[in-house]
This record gives structure tokens, C-alpha cells and sequence, in this order.
């Protein structure tokens, strides 16, 4: 008998320790809890300027930019309160009276200047998303000099990067830098979780809600069975498979906003067989774009033909001249056939100069939908005689880099800052790092600067298609569907609003009735 | 005694009725197992689907059967090494003894001061994904109970006296290596084997869940079920009808492994 | 005295053995750390670059040098950098440690209150309808993936009973559920070995005059049986945490669990190789220690032992 006592006595100290554990819990008032996977929740640090840091820390509401992107792409007013484009170079901006950090501080010229001098210091990407020359600080007004002409200024100071934080003060090694978002990180467990409670001083209005827990879960069904349990108000980007199990399901409510978010592939240039235009040709015949965006997105998504979503200004097809228009598995046998591939020993694999065309596909081992198209593209052209060895990675930089892949299903998103240079700089100039696929087309490159240097925004509509032309055609990128941003939330939320950018999430106008 | 020797036949009979299954299903499937049919994703079972179709509109049936082969037959390649490489080394030591023995059993300690599921996990995550890394990582974690198994029964019939006898007249240390300590061993250490197989089986679906598995295409059922865990409350056939093929693999290897215990009566020992 | 010398030498045997097959394996695995290193600086790759880096990292040394430098820094706490937190791994894996030595203990704790009674009365009531209902249970938990138990039994009690709740987050009500996952499957096998150990402890003759004496089958049970079967339980207990250990990885990923199994499941995604090495060393030293405990604590539950020694 004692010993079972002894048991129950051990047991109830070690949840007399786990509730010590939970100390931590919100003090009261009304508690706003959401979930996502690492992939839009995840951050390492609360630090703006650190990796993609604050790509995640404009999700969580924390930091604010100058600007911010509305619904539709178009850059509004946001910690700045108004701008003059002075001339080609030089843009004057006038900061917010009254903002200030979440330590107190007030944030002026002078402190936004600080705040991107730190950022340009550490994190090499600034510059490649906005080259700054040199920052003038009077007062509220901030007068800024580009070193080339850049017509996208205030759409590049949307980029989460250059959030605005206190760079007066050193970051906390838990809770980072202070920003000036609706709210304020508590705790943070990197990759994990964050607590925050409401910024009481927030300039635009005390937020609804007191405090809001974010948690990052992973697997896909536990996240789901959280919202229907009622331990979470809301999922953010949702995945896919999730939205069968919500589609009739009472008190939760489904929205979904179509964003820049594109599946797509991506042909090493460095790879002899994926050279062959007509090889990548018959693949992209072979891939049912349709049915992929009908079943895998279970229709959150739109099949492409083109680069952009038709969302965006740029983004339409019409005009183009497509080589590949549908599924046609027939007609990319054919191609290949009119091209010298033929099965020579007999083994069903295709050779074209005597080399069978085996290629190898890589792909994220966490993208179940990108795994899926993956596993479709294999079953297809094993009908057609082309040999796939599919690879998942977690990350896919190193072996890119090595060029040890023949192509790759990728996920990306395009026009994350609403303009159409962010992907053509990144993914298909020939001098860009970030071309992956070593594409090189001069008339791209060509175009690409005239984009550049063109402030007018028709013209710069009318050749960011000619771009796109080139690059469906081309087809070293093919891209196959744009997905939808998905949220599914409780049906007591209220005042919460898809943004498509993915670079918001948590505002003050969140709110949950008891 | 008949309740074991039906208990064997019936499990054996099982068990090739499977390998059958595994061995020539693949050949008469209705359905193609791999081939995307976008049109019938997420169907529950029905007469066309027997078990329902899986996200992409594959059979669920079909590839059960078809992912049979990669599933049993790994996890019988796993107890086949380790069964023969920790039975020939366990008996070499057992009756040299010395040196080897010593070195042997430090050996076996060392892996199995790690705890095991671990230590696949870890000699799998470095070598990277794939079947024949799973397979070696599950080797290195179960040889170490046969090496110690059949040593500790060679060193008990080391004296014996029939072994005596086969020395006195002037057996070889090979022969008698093989003529007579291996047939006594092997019986007892293929009773481990059979009772392995359903937690080999199992530590492989563990693998495959932590993306550690097979290559694709694959209907490996640790690697679909893993896979379709995402459709657990809307299309819970794909992963019920893989677990319930597994519950299956395991329950007759297991009944298997009983009933050999049984019939070579190695209670003692085990 | 003698024999705990001898035990003390044969652990400092076997921690040489792990830390060195914990090395080769690293050792084996594919991609160059001084490649990573320049790429991580943002340095040029070029051969020249290689070979220097590898010098300083002293890659071009023989095996057996490199790992008695790497058992040095093991020794002074440093196990390397991580590539993908780019943190150090002992701080890393310290940082989560705690949260898995919790929802070990608990599930410890569990696993020893469900287990020792089921298992007593299933042996006490050998082949009654009690010890096939368990037989069947314990079965069906042994014989299904521990990933597919945990959302069936997310699905069940969470969802469905709305019981617990579904996030692992450390706190009570986070830890019922990984802890129960965690014991339940642990249980099963546990109660199947508490039965073996106890129908042997049976089996010999003073039950019976036990009985005869008219004491109560609890307490015969109880007090007598299972105090004789203490050797046997706690060796049980020895092993079982390996399972345990084992099984946190899948569990802990799918309940969120901020603990070391969830570290190295992510650290084997990013093909962490520093941090997964780290995981294997501490995991299969805590083992060790842990067994190496069990041992000791024979010589206080055994007198023979004692008297032996």
C-alpha cells in the first residue's frame, strides 16, 4: 500500500511541475489562439532583420512596414503617412505622428533610418530588394536616394524585410527587437510557439483581443482536429487536404483568397537531356493541370498556362502564342517520337542518341501537394518512355547548387510585393543566383532592365508580359497552377480579412465572442 | 501438443498463401497501382474499388497488393541477415571463445547501449532514404540478439557430452562447428527470427512515417500509411485497410513465432 | 567494492564504444562539413578554399585522430554547430531535454500504475475473461504502427470525446495526451512481461501456503508476489526506457511536443547531420546512465545481491 502511495505522491509531483511549467499561461481577458505549419509559422529569432525573421514576424502582427499591400496588390499607407517621388532617385517619405515602439520609444526618421541601416548590415537580401544609396533623417521626414531608378520603391518597402524596429536598443536574446505592430511576443520558443499580448499604445487602436498564442503543429490532421476541437480559432494557409474536412463542417467558416503561390517546374539548364525544348515540351503536355488543381487543391487552385495569376494586371495569357494549351500525352509521345527519341532496346525507356532519357525529379519532402504532382508526373511519363527518380528534401539549396537534379517541382511565391520584377530579377535574368534553372534568354534580360528603368505603369504591364511570353515558351520554368491563400477559423471570429500577400495575418481588428 | 502442430500448419499456410499473394498479385490487378486516375480520388470502397481509392484516384486494394512485396520481403531480408550473420558469429565465438568471444560481446553491448528504435533512426537518417538503408539500419539494431543468443547456446553444449565424443574422434573444429552445434542452435534462434519479424515490420512503418522509407513510387503500406494520415476523417480507408494488411502481416508471423515455439519446445531458453 | 569497480570499467568501456559508433557514423555520412562551412560564411568555394578549410577543421587527419578531437570537445560540452539553427547542439538539445525527461517520467509513471495491477490480476486470473480481454488489447496495441495508434487515439478521445486536447503544449492538460499515447503502447508490451514475470514467481510453492494461512489474494498479491518480483520489474524498467525513449520521437512529432524526439525527427528532415549525432550521443549516454542506476538499485531491493557482492 505504501508504495502505491508513493506512486500517486510521485505522480502528482510531476504534474505539480508541469503546472509550474505553465506559469507562463495569459493573466486573463480574451485569448486568441491560431495554428499553422512551420512553413508560414516558423521563425528562428524575433529579430526583423534576421534570415526570413521578418517575413514571420509581419504574420504574427508584431512588426509593421512603411507601406502596406491591400487585397488587391496596391501598396497603402502604413507607418509612413504619405511619400513624394522627387525625382527618378529620390523619394521623400513622411512618417506617422504619434507611432511608437512597443518599448516606448518614438518612431521617427531618424529611427527608421537606424532600423535599415541595421537590417542592410546583417541581412545580405536587403540589398537585392532595395539598393539604397543614401537615408536623410529631419524630423518625420525620411529622404531617401536609390542608386539605379527603381519605379517599385514603395512596393519593395513592402517586403516584410523592411519592417520598422527599434535598432536604438539591443535585441533581447528571447523576445528580439521592439516593433510597433498591434502586438507584443511574451514568449517565444523558436519553430514552435510565440505568446503576445496586446500593444495597449498601438497606433492604430488598442486591438479586440488581449492576448493571441500562435503554434506551429505539423501534422496536417492534428492541425485540423484542433480547429474542430476548439483549441484553436483559426488555421492559416491550410493545407490542401484540409479542406475536405471542413467544407461542410458547422461553426467553422472556410475563405480563401487566390494567391501569388505557384507550383511550378524548373529544368537545370546544366543537365544535357533537359536541354532538349522538345523534351520539356512533351512534360509539360503531360501534366493535368486541370485535374491537379481540381483534386489535389480540391479546386483551390487554378490551373496555368502562363507565369502570373490572372489576378494580377500582368497576369493574363490572352495574346500569347502556347505551345502547350491542355493534357495530351498523345500528342507529347508524338513530339518526342518526331524528335528521335525511340525505345531502342527495348527496356520501355526512350533513347535519344543512344542515352535513355532517366531524369531526376526533386522536390520538398514537406509539400504533400508538390510530392503529389511528383508522383503524377512519374506515373505519366513512364506511359510516355520517360524515366523518373523522384528525391524529397527538406531542403532543396545544396543539391540545386550541385546541380544533381534534372528538374524540380518548386513552390514559390511571384509577386509577393505585387510587382512583377521581384520573380523576373530573381528567377529568369541569366546573372540572377537565384535562377536556379540557369535559363538564359537575352530578350529577358533585355526586357528585364527596360522594366527596370520604366516608371510608367501600362508600359511596364505591357512588358512584363512580353517576359512572360518568352518564358512560357521557353519553358525552362513551367508553371502549372496558382494556389489560393486558405484560412479556416472559427464562426466567433470576427474582423479577420485574408490578405493574399502572406505577409499578414494577426491585426487590431481581431476579435472572438466568448 | 496438436493445438501447436495445427497452430503451425495453419500459420504456414498463411504465410505462403501471402508470399503467393505478393509474389504474383502484382500480375492480376485490376487496376494499375501507381497510374494517377484524377477523376475517381477519395472514393470509398465500392464495387469498382473494392477498398476505395486513394488522393489520386489510385486503387486502394491494388496497392495493398502491390506494396505486399516490398513490405514482407524487407522485413524478411532484415531477420534473413541478421539471422545469419549474428548466428554465425555468435557460434564462432561461442565455441572458440577467448579473445573473439570477448571482443563479441563488448560489441553487441555497444549497440545495444543505444535504445533501438534510435539507433535505426539514426544510422538511417545519415545514410539518407531508401529501402536498402532502412533494411541495413534495422540490421544493425536486431543482430545483436542473435549474435548473443547463439552464443550463449553454443557455450551451454560446448561440454556436451555427444561433443566430447565428436572431438575425441578427431572431428574438426568446422565440422563440428556445423555437424553439431549449429543444428542445435538454430532452432531456438529461428523462433526469435519468426517472433522478429512483426516488430521489424513495425520499425519500418516507423522509418517510413519519419520520411525514412522507401523510394518512389512505392505502396510500401508503412510509407502509404504515413502518406494518408492526412485523410484520416475524410477517406480513412486508404490508412484503416494499410493498417489493417499490416495487423495481418504481424498477427500470422507472430502466430508463426508462437507455434514454432511450441513444436521445438525452446520455452526454456528463450 | 570489487564489482562496482568492475561495472564502473565496463561502462567506461562501453561509453568509448558509443561515442566512437556514434562518431563513424558521421563519419559515413554523405556531404563535406567544410563545404558547409564555407557556404554558411558566404565564402567562394574554390579547391584551394576546401583544402584550407578542411585543415582547420582537421578533416585531413586519420579517423582515429579526428575522433579523438571530436570525444575532446564532446567532453568540453561542445558537440558542434547545428545547420540549421546554426545554434550549438548541446544548447539546442539541452534547451528541450527537460521537456522530454517530463513526458518520460509521466508516462513512466503511468506505464508502472497501469501495468503492475493489470499485470498481477492478469496472472493471478490466468486465461480468465479478464486476461483475454488484455490479451487482445495489448495485442492489437503491439501489432499497429505507434504513429496510426496516436491519431486513432487523437481522433477518439480528442475529437470525438473531446477529452484531451489535441496540442501537446506543456502544460497538464498538453501532456495527457503524448503521455498517454506514450504509456498506452509502452503498457502493452509491459503488462505481457509483468504476467510472464509474475505466473514464474507463481509457480513456486509458498503461494500456496499463503493461501492456506487465509490471507487475502490482494494482499498476497501485493505485498508478497510482487515484492519477490521486484528484481525482474525493475530490469523491466531498465530496458523499457529505450522504448521509450524511441517512441517519443514519433509521438512527440505529432503532438507538437517541444522535445528532443521532435528535434531530431526535424534535425533528420534538414539532414542535420551535427544535431543528429548530438541526439544519438546524449540519447544512448542517458540510457546508459539510467541502466547503469538499475544495476545499483539491485543491490537495495535484493539482499542476496547484497550479501553477495
Amino acid at each position: 500500500m505504501k508504495k502505491i502511495l508513493a506512486l500517486v505522491l510521485a505522480m502528482m509531483l510531476a504534474l505539480g511541475c508541469v503546472a509550474f511549467a505553465e506559469g507562463a499561461s495569459p493573466a486573463g481577458g480574451k485569448t486568441f489562439t491560431a495554428g499553422a505549419t512551420t512553413g508560414f509559422f516558423g521563425a528562428e529569432s524575433l529579430d526583423v532583420a534576421a534570415g526570413w525573421d521578418g517575413w514571420i514576424m509581419s504574420i504574427y502582427g508584431i512588426s509593421e512596414n512603411l507601406f502596406r499591400l491591400d487585397e488587391n496588390y496596391v501598396p497603402q499607407p502604413w507607418i509612413a503617412e504619405s511619400y513624394e517621388n522627387v525625382d527618378e532617385l529620390t523619394w521623400k517619405f513622411t512618417i506617422r505622428e504619434g507611432v511608437t515602439f512597443s518599448n516606448g520609444n518614438p518612431v521617427d526618421a531618424a529611427a527608421v533610418k537606424a532600423c535599415f541601416e541595421r537590417t542592410y548590415q546583417i541581412n545580405d537580401r536587403a540589398a537585392s530588394t532595395l539598393d539604397i544609396a543614401s537615408m536623410e533623417a529631419d524630423g518625420q521626414v525620411l529622404t531617401l536616394v536609390t542608386a539605379t531608378p527603381n519605379p517599385t520603391v514603395i512596393n519593395d518597402l513592402c517586403d516584410p524585410l523592411m519592417g520598422i524596429y527599434d535598432a536604438s536598443q539591443e535585441p533581447d536574446p528571447e523576445l528580439g527587437v521592439a516593433c510597433t505592430g498591434p502586438f507584443i511576443a511574451t514568449a517565444f520558443t523558436a519553430m514552435t510557439e510565440v505568446s503576445m499580448v496586446a500593444n495597449e499604445n498601438y497606433w492604430g487602436g488598442r486591438p479586440l483581443v488581449d492576448n493571441v498564442e500562435l503554434k506551429i503543429i505539423d501534422d496536417n490532421e492534428a492541425l485540423n482536429m484542433a480547429l474542430q476541437n476548439g483549441e484553436i480559432d483559426l488555421i492559416a494557409q491550410l493545407p490542401a487536404a484540409g479542406t475536405a474536412v471542413f467544407a461542410d463542417a458547422e461553426g467553422i467558416v472556410m475563405d480563401a483568397k487566390t494567391s501569388t503561390r505557384a507550383n511550378f517546374l524548373c529544368y537545370d539548364q546544366n543537365r544535357p537531356l533537359v536541354q532538349d525544348q522538345a523534351l520539356r515540351d512533351a512534360i509539360g503536355m503531360c501534366i493535368d493541370r486541370e485535374a491537379f488543381a481540381e483534386v489535389v487543391y480540391n479546386g483551390y487552385a487554378t490551373a496555368s498556362y502562363g507565369v502570373y495569376p490572372a489576378s494580377l494586371p500582368y497576369g493574363s495569357t490572352d495574346g500569347f502564342e502556347l505551345k502547350v494549351t491542355g493534357y495530351d500525352p498523345e500528342g507529347a509521345a508524338a513530339l518526342l517520337a518526331e524528335n528521335g527519341y525511340e525505345d531502342t532496346d527495348g527496356d520501355g525507356i526512350l533513347e535519344k542518341d543512344g542515352q535513355a532519357v532517366s531524369l531526376k525529379l526533386i522536390t520538398y519532402s514537406y509539400n504533400n501537394q508538390c510530392i503529389q504532382l511528383a508522383d503524377m508526373l512519374q506515373a505519366e511519363l513512364a506511359g510516355i518512355g520517360v524515366d523518373v527518380q523522384i528525391e524529397t528534401m527538406d531542403v532543396l539549396d545544396d543539391t540545386v547548387a550541385a546541380d544533381d537534379f534534372d528538374f524540380a517541382v518548386m513552390n514559390y511565391a511571384m509577386a509577393p510585393t505585387g510587382s512583377a520584377q521581384y520573380l523576373i530579377s530573381m528567377l529568369f535574368e541569366s546573372a540572377s543566383s537565384g535562377n536556379v534553372a540557369h535559363y538564359s534568354n537575352e530578350k529577358v534580360d533585355e526586357l528585364s532592365n527596360q522594366l527596370k528603368a520604366t516608371f510608367d505603369e501600362d508600359e511596364r504591364i505591357a512588358i512584363a508580359k512580353s517576359v512572360c511570353e518568352q518564358v512560357v515558351n521557353d519553358r525552362v520554368y513551367d508553371f502549372v497552377c496558382h494556389q489560393q491563400l486558405i484560412c479556416a477559423y472559427s464562426d466567433k471570429v470576427t474582423g479577420f480579412v485574408v490578405n493574399p500577400t502572406e505577409y499578414y495575418l494577426i491585426t487590431n481588428t481581431i476579435d472572438i465572442a466568448e | 501438443m496438436k493445438r501447436n502442430k495445427a497452430g503451425l500448419v495453419i500459420s504456414l499456410t498463411l504465410i505462403a498463401l501471402l508470399a503467393l499473394v505478393a509474389i504474383i498479385g502484382p500480375n492480376y490487378l485490376p487496376h494499375q497501382p501507381f497510374k494517377p486516375d484524377m477523376r475517381t480520388a477519395l472514393q470509398p470502397p465500392s464495387h469498382e474499388h473494392l477498398l476505395g481509392t486513394d488522393n489520386l484516384g489510385r486503387c486502394v486494394a491494388c496497392r495493398i497488393v502491390a506494396g505486399a512485396s516490398t513490405s514482407l520481403f524487407a522485413a524478411l531480408a532484415v531477420v534473413a541477415i541478421v539471422f545469419a550473420i549474428g548466428t554465425v558469429l555468435g557460434i564462432t565465438a561461442g565455441y572458440i571463445g577467448g579473445v573473439m568471444d570477448h571482443v563479441l560481446m563488448r560489441v553487441t553491448l555497444i549497440f545495444q547501449a543505444f535504445p533501438s528504435f534510435i539507433l535505426a533512426v539514426a544510422v538511417a537518417g545519415i545514410l539518407g532514404n531508401g529501402m536498402g538503408n532502412s533494411i541495413l539500419s534495422l540490421c544493425a539494431v536486431y543482430w545483436t540478439t542473435y549474435a548473443r543468443l547463439a552464443r550463449s547456446l553454443t557455450v551451454s553444449m560446448r561440454n556436451a557430452p555427444y561433443i566430447k565424443a565428436a572431438k575425441v574422434c578427431g572431428a574438426g573444429k568446422l565440422s563440428i562447428l556445423f555437424k553439431y552445434v549449429l543444428p542445435n542452435v538454430v532452432a531456438p534462434v529461428l523462433v526469435t527470427a519468426a517472433l522478429d519479424v512483426g516488430s521489424v515490420i513495425l520499425s519500418m512503418a516507423g522509418l517510413s512515417f519519419l520520411g525514412l522509407g522507401a523510394v518512389r513510387p512505392t505502396a510500401e503500406w508503412g510509407a502509404v500509411m504515413s502518406e494518408a494520415k492526412d485523410y484520416l476523417q475524410k477517406a480513412p480507408w486508404i490508412i484503416v485497410f494499410n493498417g489493417i494488411a499490416l495487423f495481418l502481416v504481424v498477427t500470422v508471423f507472430n502466430l508463426l513465432g508462437d507455434s514454432l515455439r511450441d513444436a521445438l519446445d525452446t520455452k526454456g531458453e528463450i | 567494492m570489487r564489482k562496482f569497480l568492475r561495472n564502473l570499467a565496463q561502462t567506461l568501456i562501453l561509453i568509448v564504444g558509443i561515442t566512437f559508433l556514434s562518431f563513424t557514423l558521421s563519419y559515413l555520412s554523405p556531404g563535406d562539413p567544410a563545404q558547409q562551412m564555407l557556404k554558411r560564411s558566404g565564402m567562394m568555394v574554390t579547391e584551394e578554399t576546401l583544402q584550407k578549410a578542411r585543415h582547420e577543421l582537421g578533416l585531413d587527419q586519420p579517423m582515429l585522430v579526428q575522433y579523438g578531437l571530436w570525444l575532446r570537445n564532446l567532453v568540453k560540452g561542445d558537440m558542434g554547430t547545428s545547420v540549421k539553427s546554426r545554434k550549438a547542439v548541446a544548447l539546442e538539445l539541452g534547451k528541450r531535454l527537460p521537456n522530454t525527461a517530463l513526458l518520460a517520467v509521466v508516462s513512466m509513471l503511468l506505464v508502472i500504475a497501469i501495468s503492475t495491477p493489470v499485470g498481477l490480476l492478469c496472472a493471478w486470473w490466468k486465461d480468465g475473461p479478464l486476461d483475454n480481454a488484455f490479451r487482445f488489447v495489448t495485442y492489437l496495441f503491439a501489432s499497429l504502427p505507434s504513429f496510426f495508434i496516436s491519431l486513432i487515439m487523437m481522433y477518439v478521445l480528442s475529437l470525438r470525446l473531446k477529452w484531451f486536447p489535441v496540442i501537446g503544449s506543456v502544460s497538464v492538460k498538453g501532456i495527457v495526451m503524448p503521455a498517454l499515447v506514450l504509456s498506452l503502447t509502452l503498457s502493452a508490451w509491459y503488462i505481457r512481461q509483468v504476467r510472464a514475470i509474475v505466473l514464474r514467481e507463481m509457480e513456486k510453492g509458498y503461494i500456496d501456503g499463503l493461501m492456506s494461512r487465509g490471507l487475502s489474494t490482494g494482499s498476497i498479491l501485493f505485498r508478497h508476489v510482487l515484492r519477490n518480483c521486484m528484481v525482474p520489474l525493475v530490469t523491466l524498467f531498465g530496458i523499457s526506457i529505450g522504448n521509450l525513449m524511441g517512441g517519443a520521437t514519433i509521438v512527440e512529432s505529432i503532438f507538437s511536443w517541444p522535445g528532443v524526439g521532435k528535434l531530431a525527427v526535424d534535425s533528420i528532415t534538414a539532414r542535420d547531420y551535427p544535431m543528429i549525432q548530438g541526439y544519438v550521443v546524449w540519447m544512448a549516454l542517458i540510457f546508459l546512465a539510467i541502466n547503469f542506476l538499475v544495476d545499483l538499485s539491485y543491490r537495495f531491493l535484493d539482499p542476496r545481491i547484497r550479501k553477495g557482492a
